[in-house]
């Protein structure tokens, strides 16, 4: 495949990469970072040429989420914070049933939970976005993370708990 | 159960992985008991807000422009082969040293006989040498392949007691249909305990493609059709309903042609039984990406960079 042509594989799967890594890493600087990483990989390894059928989504998204695990902050980025991400243009996603007030109540606590979240260490955090943005079952974490379902249990447990302290610490 | 089994089993319980026992004990328990009722409660509400922040968060997230861009420039700098030959005369020019004629002929006549033993030792000794890498590639590819893998399982051997070793053709059992030319490998699968072969693997080189499993003990033997499908059958489709759009019509009247057929492979949200491809369009220096929806007879988008 020429690199034209992998353009169109990267518009196709850019953004399902970029909320992965985001959810697990917290900051949007980092989280390109390693779009750029996973698919000049991708690129390299030619892995997406000859998947098994049924696979590839699967395998594209164990190498991000084991990209991300394994990679190292890097301090030339800013902590990533919801302003930016405003300042950026980005928009929040908004429920269009709700009232602007209630709207504006989801975001703040939204904001509370995003900036607990990224206060925890990464273990907590992966397995978090695997479960509740990834909507992976908890077999199917033990697979991607290659630990024992028990783990899996244990570190979702703790991870929730150290949530929950984080959150009743800034409140 | 006490209230400290409750409590450590409710997370699992909220996310439906506890099984059917501990679940009628858990709700017997919480029926009896509100200290873990609020407990529930309390779990309930962090996993609703976790879930919201991260819809809230990343539904609609996008990385910057750029990064595709980034992308580029790697990919183009590892592509691109930088001459040994060039730097050299680059750096000898202005310092080139004049050579006696007869020296220089003598010195290439040598220099071309030994290129061309070096060549012929290599073309007689090249397929052996690659034959032998993907000989180690096919036992890679058979020891990761999930169909065998489920099959070993199911015949109660797992994969990780097993090694692969490669096999000559007679004793995998394996027979070439007619017209099938391509060169596969022969793989056996050989259990560490007692160094019996428990499944016999066809993979085909090119498309490194598990093509056929047998297992002797649970008597099961799977052909496996090659992924993706020829490109008589789908690409042909995909042209044809790419031709029946009116949009892509009209590129091609305008003077637009048919370039190559991609495969796409289905996405999370799409259906299992969907099946994509991209069919190519060049004008000069123009391209674009038409994507057909094989399944539907649909063009779905028309893409332009």
């Amino acid at each position: 495949m020429t690199i034209e042509e992998f353009e169109a594989f990267f518009q196709r799967y850019k953004d399902r990469i970029f909320r992965t890594a985001y959810s697990i890493l917290g900051d949007s600087g980092e989280a390109e970072d390693m779009v750029q990483e996973v698919f000049v990989k991708v690129y390299r390894s030619g892995g997406f040429l000859h998947p098994e059928k049924g696979k590839f989504e699967a395998w594209l998204h164990r190498l991000t989420v084991n990209q991300c695990i394994s990679s190292r902050r890097k301090k030339k980025h800013l902590l990533l914070s919801i302003e930016r991400l405003e300042d950026d243009g980005f928009e929040l996603a908004e429920d269009n049933c709700a009232s602007p007030e209630k709207l504006l109540i989801k975001k703040e606590e939204s904001k509370k939970v995003w900036r607990a979240l990224r206060s925890l260490d990464k273990r907590h955090r992966t397995v978090l976005a695997l479960r509740y943005f990834d909507d992976l079952c908890y077999d199917e974490i033990a697979q991607v993370l290659k630990i024992p379902l028990g783990t899996v249990k244990s570190r979702l447990s703790s991870a929730i708990e150290a949530l929950r302290k984080e959150q009743l610490g800034k409140d | 159960m006490t209230c400290k089994d409750v409590k450590h089993l409710l997370l699992s319980y909220l996310d439906d992985e506890v099984s059917l026992e501990e679940r009628k004990a858990i709700e017997a328990h919480l029926s009896v008991c509100p200290s873990c009722e609020d407990e529930l409660e309390a779990l309930a509400s962090t996993q609703q807000q976790l879930r919201q922040a991260y819809k809230t968060m990343l539904v609609g997230a996008s990385p910057s422009s750029y990064v595709w861009a980034t992308i580029r420039e790697q990919l183009e700098k590892k592509n691109c082969k930088v001459s040994i030959l060039d730097l050299v005369k680059s750096r000898m020019k202005g310092r080139v040293e004049t050579l006696k004629l007869r020296q220089r002929v003598w010195k290439v006549a040598l220099a071309s006989v030994l290129a061309l033993a070096l060549i012929l030792t290599l073309w007689l000794a090249i397929p052996s040498l690659l034959s032998q890498s993907f000989e180690a590639k096919a036992k890679d590819i058979v020891m990761k392949n999930a169909t065998v893998q489920a099959l070993v399982a199911e015949a109660g051997f797992p994969i990780t007691g097993l090694t692969a070793e490669v096999a000559i053709p007679e004793v995998t059992g394996w027979m070439r249909p007619e017209g099938y030319d391509r060169p596969v490998s022969q793989v056996q699968l050989v259990n560490k305990k007692d160094g019996m072969v428990v499944a016999y693997v066809i993979v085909e080189e090119e498309t490194e493609d598990v093509i056929w499993v047998n297992v002797p003990s649970s008597k099961k033997v799977v052909s496996i059709p090659p992924q993706p499908p020829s490109a008589e059958g789908w690409g042909e489709t995909a042209v044809e309903i790419a031709k029946g759009d009116a949009e892509v019509q009209q590129m091609l009247d305008s003077g637009a042609e048919i370039g190559e057929v991609i495969a796409l492979l289905p996405s999370e949200e799409e259906e299992d039984e969907h099946r994509f491809a991209w069919v190519k369009l060049l004008q000069g220096e123009k391209r674009w990406f038409v994507e057909v929806d094989l399944t539907e007879r649909e063009v779905v988008r028309i893409v332009e960079w």
